[in-house]
Protein backbone atom coordinates (compact mmCIF):
# COMPACT_ATOMS: atom_id res chain seq x y z
CA UNK A 1 0.00 0.00 0.00
CA UNK A 2 1.28 3.49 -1.13
CA UNK A 3 1.46 5.61 2.74
CA UNK A 4 1.86 9.16 1.30
CA UNK A 5 3.15 11.32 4.77
CA UNK A 6 1.29 14.69 5.30
CA UNK A 7 2.80 17.96 3.82
CA UNK A 8 4.85 19.60 6.86
CA UNK A 9 3.24 22.95 7.76
CA UNK A 10 4.48 26.22 5.76
CA UNK A 11 6.56 27.24 8.87
CA UNK A 12 7.95 23.40 9.09
CA UNK A 13 8.42 23.32 5.31
CA UNK A 14 11.25 26.75 6.22
CA UNK A 15 12.78 24.82 8.57
CA UNK A 16 13.63 22.14 6.69
CA UNK A 17 14.88 24.50 4.03
CA UNK A 18 16.83 26.34 5.90
CA UNK A 19 19.03 23.41 7.69
CA UNK A 20 18.76 21.67 4.16
CA UNK A 21 20.50 24.32 2.90
CA UNK A 22 24.08 23.50 4.57
CA UNK A 23 22.90 19.85 5.60
CA UNK A 24 26.62 18.74 7.17
CA UNK A 25 26.68 22.14 9.44
CA UNK A 26 24.88 21.90 13.24
CA UNK A 27 22.93 24.61 13.80
CA UNK A 28 22.03 26.49 17.04
CA UNK A 29 18.00 27.21 17.41
CA UNK A 30 18.20 30.89 18.36
CA UNK A 31 20.00 31.65 15.11
CA UNK A 32 17.74 29.10 13.12
CA UNK A 33 14.97 31.09 14.50
CA UNK A 34 15.85 34.26 13.28
CA UNK A 35 17.10 33.32 10.12
CA UNK A 36 13.55 31.58 9.22
CA UNK A 37 11.89 34.73 11.01
CA UNK A 38 10.07 31.84 13.57
CA UNK A 39 9.44 33.32 17.08
CA UNK A 40 10.55 30.25 19.52
CA UNK A 41 7.04 29.50 20.65
CA UNK A 42 6.42 28.44 17.24
CA UNK A 43 9.97 26.79 16.72
CA UNK A 44 10.49 24.54 19.65
CA UNK A 45 7.53 22.62 19.11
CA UNK A 46 9.20 21.98 15.29
CA UNK A 47 12.39 21.06 16.12
CA UNK A 48 10.50 18.92 18.68
CA UNK A 49 8.16 16.86 16.09
CA UNK A 50 11.17 16.89 13.65
CA UNK A 51 13.14 14.79 16.20
CA UNK A 52 10.38 12.48 17.10
CA UNK A 53 10.15 11.73 13.31
CA UNK A 54 13.86 11.01 13.03
CA UNK A 55 13.85 13.60 10.51
CA UNK A 56 16.45 15.65 12.74
CA UNK A 57 19.07 14.50 15.24
CA UNK A 58 20.56 16.73 18.26
CA UNK A 59 23.34 16.93 20.38
CA UNK A 60 24.67 19.17 23.00
CA UNK A 61 27.77 21.04 21.96
CA UNK A 62 31.13 19.82 22.89
CA UNK A 63 33.29 22.44 25.31
CA UNK A 64 32.00 25.80 24.11
CA UNK A 65 34.37 28.53 24.55
CA UNK A 66 31.95 30.82 26.15
CA UNK A 67 28.80 29.87 28.64
CA UNK A 68 27.14 26.75 28.48
CA UNK A 69 27.14 23.92 25.85
CA UNK A 70 23.70 24.83 23.82
CA UNK A 71 21.73 22.71 21.91
CA UNK A 72 22.53 21.94 17.94
CA UNK A 73 20.80 20.31 15.35
CA UNK A 74 20.91 18.91 11.96
CA UNK A 75 18.97 16.61 9.46
CA UNK A 76 18.78 13.11 9.32
CA UNK A 77 19.01 11.24 6.16
CA UNK A 78 15.24 11.04 6.34
CA UNK A 79 14.94 14.70 7.19
CA UNK A 80 16.62 15.50 4.16
CA UNK A 81 14.76 13.69 2.02
CA UNK A 82 11.93 14.94 3.06
CA UNK A 83 13.45 18.18 2.45
CA UNK A 84 14.13 17.44 -1.02
CA UNK A 85 10.56 16.55 -1.55
CA UNK A 86 8.68 19.92 0.34
CA UNK A 87 11.91 21.98 -0.54
CA UNK A 88 13.53 20.77 -3.26
CA UNK A 89 15.15 24.15 -4.24
CA UNK A 90 16.91 24.40 -0.73
CA UNK A 91 18.33 21.56 -1.08
CA UNK A 92 21.95 21.67 -2.54
CA UNK A 93 22.11 19.64 -5.92
CA UNK A 94 25.44 18.27 -5.47
CA UNK A 95 23.88 16.15 -2.36
CA UNK A 96 21.94 13.50 -3.22
CA UNK A 97 18.94 12.89 -0.26
CA UNK A 98 20.88 10.22 1.07
CA UNK A 99 23.72 11.65 2.61
CA UNK A 100 26.99 10.02 1.59
CA UNK A 101 29.21 11.56 3.87
CA UNK A 102 28.90 14.38 6.26
CA UNK A 103 31.74 16.99 7.26
CA UNK A 104 32.47 17.43 11.21
CA UNK A 105 30.52 19.43 13.80
CA UNK A 106 30.14 23.14 13.37
CA UNK B 1 -8.93 38.63 48.84
CA UNK B 2 -7.32 35.30 49.35
CA UNK B 3 -5.69 35.50 45.44
CA UNK B 4 -4.41 38.99 46.46
CA UNK B 5 -3.06 37.36 49.88
CA UNK B 6 -1.28 34.67 48.59
CA UNK B 7 -1.55 34.24 44.69
CA UNK B 8 0.00 37.89 43.60
CA UNK B 9 2.64 37.70 46.19
CA UNK B 10 3.73 34.39 45.00
CA UNK B 11 3.61 35.34 41.37
CA UNK B 12 5.52 38.72 42.03
CA UNK B 13 7.95 36.99 44.02
CA UNK B 14 8.65 34.38 40.89
CA UNK B 15 8.87 37.76 38.56
CA UNK B 16 10.97 39.90 40.85
CA UNK B 17 13.23 37.36 42.16
CA UNK B 18 17.17 38.18 41.17
CA UNK B 19 17.78 41.27 42.29
CA UNK B 20 15.06 43.10 39.40
CA UNK B 21 17.22 42.70 36.32
CA UNK B 22 15.16 42.08 33.49
CA UNK B 23 17.32 39.48 32.14
CA UNK B 24 16.82 37.28 35.12
CA UNK B 25 12.88 37.58 35.14
CA UNK B 26 13.04 36.72 31.57
CA UNK B 27 15.16 33.12 32.71
CA UNK B 28 12.87 32.91 35.45
CA UNK B 29 10.02 32.81 34.12
CA UNK B 30 10.91 30.56 31.81
CA UNK B 31 12.74 28.02 34.50
CA UNK B 32 9.18 28.13 36.29
CA UNK B 33 7.28 27.57 32.69
CA UNK B 34 9.59 24.51 31.79
CA UNK B 35 9.14 23.00 35.61
CA UNK B 36 5.84 21.17 34.05
CA UNK B 37 7.68 19.44 31.39
CA UNK B 38 8.37 15.34 31.70
CA UNK B 39 11.10 13.82 32.40
CA UNK B 40 11.86 12.58 28.23
CA UNK B 41 11.70 16.62 27.38
CA UNK B 42 14.16 18.25 30.22
CA UNK B 43 16.67 18.25 27.36
CA UNK B 44 14.59 20.71 25.41
CA UNK B 45 13.70 22.88 28.84
CA UNK B 46 17.85 22.86 29.31
CA UNK B 47 18.14 23.58 25.71
CA UNK B 48 15.62 26.90 25.63
CA UNK B 49 17.53 27.89 28.75
CA UNK B 50 20.75 28.08 27.61
CA UNK B 51 19.49 29.89 24.58
CA UNK B 52 17.97 32.28 26.24
CA UNK B 53 21.74 33.27 27.40
CA UNK B 54 22.58 34.48 23.98
CA UNK B 55 19.49 36.46 23.46
CA UNK B 56 20.66 40.30 24.21
CA UNK B 57 18.19 43.08 25.13
CA UNK B 58 15.84 43.48 27.26
CA UNK B 59 12.67 43.37 24.84
CA UNK B 60 13.99 40.21 22.77
CA UNK B 61 14.77 38.73 26.00
CA UNK B 62 11.11 38.93 27.14
CA UNK B 63 10.03 37.73 23.63
CA UNK B 64 12.03 35.07 23.28
CA UNK B 65 11.37 33.66 26.88
CA UNK B 66 7.31 34.20 26.28
CA UNK B 67 7.70 32.19 23.15
CA UNK B 68 9.56 29.23 25.26
CA UNK B 69 6.83 29.23 27.66
CA UNK B 70 4.60 28.92 24.81
CA UNK B 71 6.42 26.10 23.61
CA UNK B 72 6.38 24.32 26.89
CA UNK B 73 2.78 24.48 26.91
CA UNK B 74 2.58 23.08 23.89
CA UNK B 75 5.41 20.37 24.03
CA UNK B 76 3.40 19.19 27.29
CA UNK B 77 0.24 18.77 25.75
CA UNK B 78 1.47 16.67 23.18
CA UNK B 79 3.12 15.00 25.62
CA UNK B 80 2.60 10.69 25.81
CA UNK B 81 4.04 10.82 29.01
CA UNK B 82 2.18 7.81 31.15
CA UNK B 83 0.67 8.41 34.74
CA UNK B 84 -2.10 10.36 35.95
CA UNK B 85 -5.12 8.78 34.04
CA UNK B 86 -7.18 8.28 36.96
CA UNK B 87 -6.86 11.76 38.57
CA UNK B 88 -7.46 13.58 34.84
CA UNK B 89 -10.61 11.07 34.69
CA UNK B 90 -11.69 12.47 38.50
CA UNK B 91 -10.95 15.64 37.49
CA UNK B 92 -13.13 15.79 34.26
CA UNK B 93 -15.79 13.53 35.44
CA UNK B 94 -16.45 15.96 38.36
CA UNK B 95 -16.07 18.86 35.99
CA UNK B 96 -18.78 17.28 33.74
CA UNK B 97 -21.02 16.79 36.93
CA UNK B 98 -20.86 19.79 37.89
CA UNK B 99 -21.68 21.59 34.51
CA UNK B 100 -24.55 19.02 34.23
CA UNK B 101 -25.59 20.00 38.05
CA UNK B 102 -26.43 24.16 36.71
CA UNK B 103 -27.72 22.78 33.45
CA UNK B 104 -30.35 20.86 35.56
CA UNK B 105 -30.95 24.24 37.90
CA UNK B 106 -31.57 26.69 34.71
CA UNK B 107 -33.65 24.44 33.30
CA UNK B 108 -35.77 23.03 36.57
CA UNK B 109 -35.72 26.82 38.05
CA UNK B 110 -36.49 28.98 34.75
CA UNK B 111 -36.61 32.12 36.86
CA UNK B 112 -32.54 31.85 37.34
CA UNK B 113 -32.18 32.66 34.01
CA UNK B 114 -33.59 35.85 34.57
CA UNK B 115 -31.64 36.72 37.58
CA UNK B 116 -29.72 39.41 37.34
CA UNK B 117 -25.52 39.03 36.79
CA UNK B 118 -26.50 35.13 35.50
CA UNK B 119 -24.50 36.05 32.00
CA UNK B 120 -21.09 36.84 34.61
CA UNK B 121 -21.53 34.15 36.68
CA UNK B 122 -21.67 31.77 34.41
CA UNK B 123 -18.67 33.28 32.25
CA UNK B 124 -16.81 32.96 35.93
CA UNK B 125 -18.32 29.22 36.39
CA UNK B 126 -17.10 28.11 33.05
CA UNK B 127 -13.69 29.88 32.84
CA UNK B 128 -12.71 28.23 36.42
CA UNK B 129 -13.77 24.76 34.87
CA UNK B 130 -11.91 24.98 31.91
CA UNK B 131 -8.77 26.62 34.32
CA UNK B 132 -9.34 23.68 36.28
CA UNK B 133 -9.20 20.91 33.61
CA UNK B 134 -6.56 22.33 31.93
CA UNK B 135 -4.31 23.05 34.92
CA UNK B 136 -4.70 18.51 35.18
CA UNK B 137 -4.46 18.07 31.69
CA UNK B 138 -0.85 20.12 31.61
CA UNK B 139 0.20 18.98 35.31
CA UNK B 140 -0.81 15.68 35.72
CA UNK B 141 1.09 13.03 33.73
CA UNK B 142 4.41 11.74 34.70
CA UNK B 143 5.49 8.30 36.07
CA UNK B 144 8.26 8.90 38.92
CA UNK B 145 7.49 7.75 42.41
CA UNK B 146 7.15 11.97 43.23
CA UNK B 147 4.02 12.67 40.27
CA UNK B 148 2.89 9.26 41.54
CA UNK B 149 2.60 10.51 45.33
CA UNK B 150 1.48 13.93 44.93
CA UNK B 151 -1.32 12.43 42.98
CA UNK B 152 -2.40 10.03 45.38
CA UNK B 153 -2.47 12.01 48.11
CA UNK B 154 -3.81 14.85 46.35
CA UNK B 155 -7.33 12.72 45.43
CA UNK B 156 -6.72 11.05 49.04
CA UNK B 157 -7.03 15.03 50.25
CA UNK B 158 -9.79 16.13 47.78
CA UNK B 159 -11.83 13.20 48.52
CA UNK B 160 -11.84 13.39 51.89
CA UNK B 161 -12.62 17.57 51.65
CA UNK B 162 -15.60 15.97 49.45
CA UNK B 163 -16.71 13.23 52.32
CA UNK B 164 -16.49 15.72 55.23
CA UNK B 165 -18.67 18.00 53.47
CA UNK B 166 -21.06 15.64 52.58
CA UNK B 167 -21.46 13.89 56.17
CA UNK B 168 -21.74 17.40 57.33
CA UNK B 169 -24.14 18.61 54.80
CA UNK B 170 -26.60 15.92 53.68
CA UNK B 171 -30.00 15.01 55.84
CA UNK B 172 -30.24 13.58 58.00
CA UNK B 173 -26.62 14.48 59.30
CA UNK B 174 -24.87 12.59 62.09
CA UNK B 175 -22.71 15.70 62.44
CA UNK B 176 -25.08 18.04 62.08
CA UNK B 177 -24.02 20.31 64.86
CA UNK B 178 -20.51 20.49 63.72
CA UNK B 179 -21.23 23.63 61.34
CA UNK B 180 -17.55 24.01 61.32
CA UNK B 181 -16.42 20.89 60.63
CA UNK B 182 -16.81 21.41 56.93
CA UNK B 183 -15.18 24.58 56.89
CA UNK B 184 -11.60 23.09 59.12
CA UNK B 185 -11.77 19.82 56.79
CA UNK B 186 -11.50 22.01 53.73
CA UNK B 187 -8.86 24.31 55.29
CA UNK B 188 -6.87 21.83 56.92
CA UNK B 189 -7.02 19.00 54.72
CA UNK B 190 -4.84 19.90 51.84
CA UNK B 191 -2.43 21.48 53.77
CA UNK B 192 -1.64 18.28 56.10
CA UNK B 193 -1.80 16.30 52.83
CA UNK B 194 0.66 18.50 51.36
CA UNK B 195 2.51 18.71 54.74
CA UNK B 196 2.56 14.62 54.25
CA UNK B 197 3.18 14.18 51.18
CA UNK B 198 6.34 16.90 51.27
CA UNK B 199 8.27 15.53 54.37
CA UNK B 200 8.08 11.99 52.85
CA UNK B 201 9.41 13.01 49.68
CA UNK B 202 11.84 15.30 51.13
CA UNK B 203 10.53 17.54 48.37
CA UNK B 204 8.48 20.84 48.78
CA UNK B 205 7.21 20.29 45.01
CA UNK B 206 5.87 16.86 45.79
CA UNK B 207 3.64 18.46 48.70
CA UNK B 208 2.91 21.46 46.99
CA UNK B 209 1.12 19.22 43.78
CA UNK B 210 -0.17 17.24 46.38
CA UNK B 211 -1.94 20.38 47.81
CA UNK B 212 -3.26 21.77 44.51
CA UNK B 213 -4.57 18.03 43.47
CA UNK B 214 -6.79 17.95 46.54
CA UNK B 215 -7.57 21.54 46.45
CA UNK B 216 -8.89 21.09 42.61
CA UNK B 217 -10.78 17.86 43.37
CA UNK B 218 -11.82 19.13 46.48
CA UNK B 219 -13.64 22.26 45.36
CA UNK B 220 -15.28 20.12 42.83
CA UNK B 221 -16.44 17.67 44.89
CA UNK B 222 -17.66 20.31 47.43
CA UNK B 223 -19.77 22.04 44.58
CA UNK B 224 -21.23 19.11 43.54
CA UNK B 225 -22.33 17.77 47.46
CA UNK B 226 -23.20 21.76 47.97
CA UNK B 227 -25.32 21.78 44.91
CA UNK B 228 -27.02 18.46 45.03
CA UNK B 229 -28.06 19.23 48.54
CA UNK B 230 -29.37 21.99 47.83
CA UNK B 231 -31.64 20.74 44.82
CA UNK B 232 -32.88 18.13 47.24
CA UNK B 233 -34.33 20.81 49.51
CA UNK B 234 -35.41 23.18 47.05
CA UNK B 235 -32.72 25.50 48.05
CA UNK B 236 -34.27 24.96 52.06
CA UNK B 237 -34.40 25.09 54.83
CA UNK B 238 -35.59 28.81 54.55
CA UNK B 239 -34.62 30.82 57.07
CA UNK B 240 -36.46 34.39 58.53
CA UNK B 241 -33.57 36.56 56.93
CA UNK B 242 -33.58 34.38 53.42
CA UNK B 243 -37.48 35.07 53.59
CA UNK B 244 -37.16 39.08 53.79
CA UNK B 245 -34.36 38.98 50.91
CA UNK B 246 -36.34 37.27 48.77
CA UNK B 247 -39.03 40.06 49.64
CA UNK B 248 -36.78 42.70 48.61
CA UNK B 249 -36.12 40.43 44.87
CA UNK B 250 -37.48 40.08 42.09
CA UNK B 251 -37.30 36.53 41.51
CA UNK B 252 -41.19 34.81 41.04
CA UNK B 253 -40.71 32.55 43.96
CA UNK B 254 -38.91 31.60 47.33
CA UNK B 255 -37.29 28.11 45.98
CA UNK B 256 -35.83 30.39 42.79
CA UNK B 257 -34.67 32.95 44.92
CA UNK B 258 -32.99 30.13 47.85
CA UNK B 259 -31.57 27.77 45.01
CA UNK B 260 -29.87 31.01 43.06
CA UNK B 261 -28.37 32.15 46.82
CA UNK B 262 -26.49 28.80 47.22
CA UNK B 263 -25.73 28.70 43.68
CA UNK B 264 -23.84 31.46 44.48
CA UNK B 265 -22.41 29.92 47.72
CA UNK B 266 -21.21 26.83 45.58
CA UNK B 267 -19.12 29.26 42.87
CA UNK B 268 -17.22 30.70 45.97
CA UNK B 269 -16.52 27.34 46.99
CA UNK B 270 -15.43 26.45 44.24
CA UNK B 271 -13.17 29.03 43.60
CA UNK B 272 -12.19 29.64 47.41
CA UNK B 273 -11.24 25.98 48.31
CA UNK B 274 -8.07 25.13 45.71
CA UNK B 275 -6.82 28.61 45.72
CA UNK B 276 -6.91 28.32 49.92
CA UNK B 277 -5.72 24.83 49.75
CA UNK B 278 -2.92 25.73 47.08
CA UNK B 279 -1.97 28.72 49.45
CA UNK B 280 -1.84 26.88 52.62
CA UNK B 281 -0.74 23.53 51.25
CA UNK B 282 2.46 25.13 49.34
CA UNK B 283 3.21 26.99 52.71
CA UNK B 284 2.91 23.72 54.66
CA UNK B 285 5.16 21.73 52.28
CA UNK B 286 7.93 23.90 52.21
CA UNK B 287 8.03 23.66 56.41
CA UNK B 288 7.83 20.29 55.76
CA UNK B 289 10.30 19.58 53.47
CA UNK B 290 12.89 22.11 55.44
CA UNK B 291 12.08 20.11 58.92
CA UNK B 292 13.13 16.57 57.30
CA UNK B 293 16.05 18.12 55.65
CA UNK B 294 17.42 19.41 59.10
Amino acid sequence: MLVRSRRPSPQTVKVLEALAADPSAWRYGYELGLEVGLRSGSLYPILVRLCERDLLEAKWEDGPRLGRPRHLYRLTSSGLEQAATFAPRSVPQRLSPRRPELRGAS
Amino acid sequence: MLAATFAVPATLRVLCLGGGADRDRAQLLLEFAVRGLPADRLDWAQAMLVELDQVEGRQERWQFSLGCVWAAVRIRVRSREPGGALLRVVVLGCAVIALALVGYGLVHYPGLRSEPNVGGAMIVFLVTLLTYTALTAFLSRGDTQRSAAARRYGLTGGLAVGAGWFLGISPPSALKGWVFLPLLIALVGPATVAAVAGHRASDSRTGTLAALWSGLVGGLTVFIVWVSVTYMNAGGPYDSGLVSDFHKSNAPDLATYAVSDDLGSGLVLLLMIPTVAFALGSLSARLAAATRRI
